[in-house]
């Protein structure tokens, strides 16, 4: 009798490891291209909003002394005066964030939303600190949709000391 | 005359061999679903606007000598202090705003030097930050945040 080929057991058998082993293999894939996706544009993203942070954070955190709209501009444009008697200057347009020497141009899928506003609460002693300085400049991605790559930047201050806006 | 004709693989063999592969692609599997797993972690853990955050944070409760009397007199390495809703704080109305003003979820203080299995929380995600977090330097507490898009962040403060 000739016994060539397989049987019916060991083909099903055969299939089912082959099948397993195709399914590992794809989710391997999946796993190497997120990463890759996740590497090329949302560490760009986190990279960029790491060195605008900095930027903006080093030079005015616990430094502001006041701070004015710019003169020669009707975009975002604000001129910070420090305590350290330097000055900083804040532009921000559609297509770039400029802060001192620190230039971002910003990419064509993003969108940016800068903000500046104060608070002061009320039933606070007047020796501590009562008010907000919030700077807000929100940078969102059509990508990654619920997640700000922007900054938020809150200065505490006294507004019985300090008036802070000329 | 008899002729066996015995070519091609035997069911055993196949099997053999699919085990084989099978183990070394479960291997890579773990090994990625490890690198993608610290990878997102990367994202969510110690950004550098979550620090300077924290860092604001921080720096107003230096200003407030009643909680730092407070957490002087009651900190020790198996407690921690949930002080998300600012009980702690002098000034609780502004506490309040600051945080909500960080995007704050949930704030802690603990000792720089807790340990780690008696430290009780209940946000899983918070549990799994905290034991990542290793206690170093000479500073007395540690203040651990975590924000409302899901990332985390601690400092360390006081002498």
């Amino acid at each position: 009798m000739n016994k060539k080929g397989f049987t019916l057991i060991e083909l099903v058998t055969t299939l089912s490891i082959a099948i397993v082993l195709v399914i590992i293999f794809i989710n391997i894939g999946l796993i190497i291209k997120n990463i890759y996706n996740d590497y090329d544009n949302k560490t760009k993203l986190l990279i960029d909003q790491a060195n605008l942070s900095t930027a903006i954070h080093s030079k005015l955190d616990k430094n502001i002394k006041n701070y004015s709209s710019c003169a020669d501009s009707l975009d975002f444009c604000f001129e910070f005066n420090l305590n350290d008697g330097s000055k900083s200057r804040l532009l921000v347009t559609d297509n770039l964030i400029s802060f001192d020497d620190y230039k971002y141009k910003i990419p064509d899928n993003l969108t940016v939303e800068p903000e500046i506003k104060k608070e002061t609460l009320t039933d606070i002693p007047s020796s501590d600190n009562n008010s907000f300085l919030i700077l807000k400049i929100s940078i969102k991605s059509k990508e990654y949709k619920n997640e700000d790559f922007g900054i938020n930047f809150i200065y505490q201050y006294n507004s019985n000391i300090t008036t802070l806006e000329i | 005359m008899k002729k066996n004709n015995n070519k091609g693989f035997v069911l055993i063999e196949t099997i053999i061999v699919s085990t084989f592969v099978a183990g070394i692609l479960i291997f890579i599997f773990i090994e990625f679903t490890s690198l993608s797993s610290s990878y997102s972690d990367s994202f969510k853990y110690n950004t550098v606007e979550d620090l300077y955050a924290t860092e604001n944070i921080k720096d107003y409760i230096l200003s407030d000598s009643n909680l730092l009397s407070t957490l002087n007199n009651s900190i020790n390495p198996d407690k921690v202090h949930d002080v998300t809703n600012c009980s702690m704080f002098t000034n609780q109305n502004y506490c309040k705003r600051l945080l909500e003003l960080n995007n704050v979820e949930q704030l802690i203080i603990c000792s720089n030097y807790f340990d780690e299995k008696n430290i009780s929380v209940d946000d899983e995600d918070m549990k799994t930050f905290i034991k990542m977090v290793k206690g170093t330097g000479k500073e007395k507490y540690r203040l651990l945040a975590k924000f409302k898009d899901g990332t985390f962040a601690t400092i360390r403060f006081g002498e």
